[in-house]
């Protein structure tokens, strides 16, 4: 198989195996029912353990969005392996001769697209319960590109080591949140300087972001073979 | 010297720190080596 | 490092003379920190923290990860893949990992004495925090029970995944704080101009060499547990194989 045919298998099965993880969560109605409300749930819990002070809900806006997205995240990463982790699916996944690289930019796109769904849905409670105004569009766009597809990337990497194993609830935090600390930071400063409309201030944020995207990303495309083998 | 109780608390909890952990790694290890060394003849 | 498989005695004749002079040296350090070296003109006689601050950081930082992840990368390596590695990856970074909190222990202590506060969202406290989670997470991973080889494989590419994050956490943190106000915080390299010299480069010079020694004690020992530890389960699991097999027999 030459180099050409092998990326387009890749790209193939990563459509196969994205398509598959999306209907599964379509049809189980888990992310609406669940992950959504929870993700609006904590915003919530936010204006009520800051206050509802309006404008403390402004400044405080950008980073509660940003922690709101990563446990969110969180909670789909586990999703997304919890689903094969039932009836043995794993084992079928790894038998069924799919491209590993291909695997994980599925699982991985599965993820960054429910995240993507719920960062609209989010965008709108900010703006209703915390009275955010949107600016810089551009800068937000990218910043949410970015940081999404760097936490579904790191996120999966990180949920193919925990899933299978009993403590995976208590070790995929554990092991992910201080790797997408600067996620966190980042984007939350990016998101900060668009809203403030001093994007000079965000664009080394943006960059930092799509490097974390592309490293994580390409150790994923490497590193998932291996680890889906043994999971 | 000025603070002297954080600098000495500082300098001892450090050393107990590092006493206690390299108590700890010696005393696994004898009980280990000791577990090991019926069949290994050493 | 050697290693001798067929022995199971607790230490040999180098270690134990690397012990005494890491014992030595901690000791001639803690005299130079606290008694000899002068107060510095700014910070006062917090500086004689320092003298442990910096060697921790630099061990724990440089040298502890440093091997972890080439140690890793090494064990992924197919030419170089064996148990050696791994075990050398998972030593290195327990001992990073203590003097990592060591390092937080008395960072802080220097912080409440100079700044009043314990802590403080200062660029390089904050990396180092994130670190110090970053490297407990990964000795978390090597505990999680799995056949040897899959914990190794696990083990090695949590350890690079870890380190990839680092320089980002790094910029990150870095922008963060200049972005919001002046780091205007004393700067360590300071101790190592000429001017200042004398004294105190030669107090941080011996606790760098006594840290050093230290580490190298450290490894020498918890390597040796942790290859212990592995005897010990691969025995186990030859009884328990021999055990049923017998059964097999008498039935």
């Amino acid at each position: 198989m030459g180099p050409r045919r092998g990326r387009q298998a890749m790209w193939r099965d990563a459509a196969l195996v994205a398509g598959k993880d999306l209907r599964v969560e379509a049809r189980s109605r888990v992310g609406i029912n669940q992950v959504v409300p929870f993700a609006l749930l904590v915003l919530i819990v936010f204006a009520f353990a800051l206050d509802s002070d309006r404008n403390m809900l402004i400044s405080a806006g950008p980073g509660l969005f940003w922690v709101t997205v990563m446990f969110s995240g969180l909670l789909a990463i586990q999703r997304s392996f919890v689903i094969e982790s039932d009836d043995d699916a794993r084992d079928a996944l790894r038998l069924s001769g799919l491209d590993g690289a291909g695997i994980f930019l599925g699982k991985a796109g599965a993820v960054a697209a429910q995240l993507a769904l719920l960062e609209v849905v989010l965008t709108l409670g900010v703006i209703v319960l915390y009275g955010v105004e949107l600016r810089g569009p551009v800068m937000l766009l990218l910043t949410c590109l970015a940081a999404t597809v760097g936490l579904a990337a790191a996120g999966t990497v990180y949920g193919i080591i925990a899933a299978g194993l009993r403590v995976r609830d208590t070790l995929l935090p554990l092991l992910v949140l201080p790797v997408l600390a600067p996620v966190l930071l980042a984007a939350a400063r990016a998101c900060e300087a668009a809203l403030a409309g001093t994007p000079a201030d965000g664009w080394p944020w943006v960059r930092l972001l799509f490097v974390f995207a592309i490293i994580y990303v390409t150790f994923g495309v490497v590193a998932f073979g291996p680890l889906l083998e043994e999971a | 010297m000025n603070d002297a109780g954080y600098i000495f608390a500082g300098y001892f909890s450090t050393f107990a720190i590092l006493a206690g952990y390299a108590a700890w790694v010696i005393r696994r290890k004898r009980s280990l080596s000791r577990l090991l060394r019926p069949e290994d003849g050493a | 490092m050697t290693i001798s498989p067929s022995s199971a005695s607790t230490s040999s004749r180098t270690t134990t003379i690397l012990g005494w002079l890491t014992v030595v040296s901690l000791a001639l350090t803690a005299v130079m920190a606290l008694v000899i070296s002068p107060a510095d003109v700014n910070m006062g006689d917090s500086v004689r923290l320092l003298y442990l601050h910096v060697p921790t950081a630099w061990l724990a930082m440089y040298v502890s990860f440093g091997v972890t992840t080439l140690a890793s990368v090494l064990y992924l390596w197919k030419r170089t893949r064996s148990r050696f590695w791994d075990l050398t990856a998972g030593a290195s970074a327990e001992i990073g990992v203590l003097f990592l909190g060591l390092t937080l222990l008395i960072g802080a202590i220097w912080g409440r004495i100079t700044w009043g506060v314990w802590w403080t969202w200062d660029a390089r406290l904050t990396t180092t925090a994130v670190l110090f989670v970053l490297y407990i997470g990964y000795l978390a991973v090597r505990k999680v029970p799995a056949s040897p080889e899959v914990q190794s494989r696990r083990a090695a590419i949590v350890a690079i995944a870890a380190f990839l994050d680092v320089p980002i956490v790094h910029f990150a943190v870095e922008w963060w704080r200049t972005l919001h106000q002046d780091a205007t915080f004393l700067s360590d390299r300071r101790l190592l101009d000429p001017q200042i010299g004398g004294t105190m480069a030669w107090t941080l010079f011996l606790g760098v060499v006594a840290f050093t020694l230290l580490y190298c004690w450290l490894m020498a020992h918890r390597f040796r547990l942790a290859w212990l530890e592995d005897r010990l389960a691969d025995r186990a699991m030859q009884v328990a194989i021999d055990e049923r097999r017998a059964e097999a027999v008498q039935s």
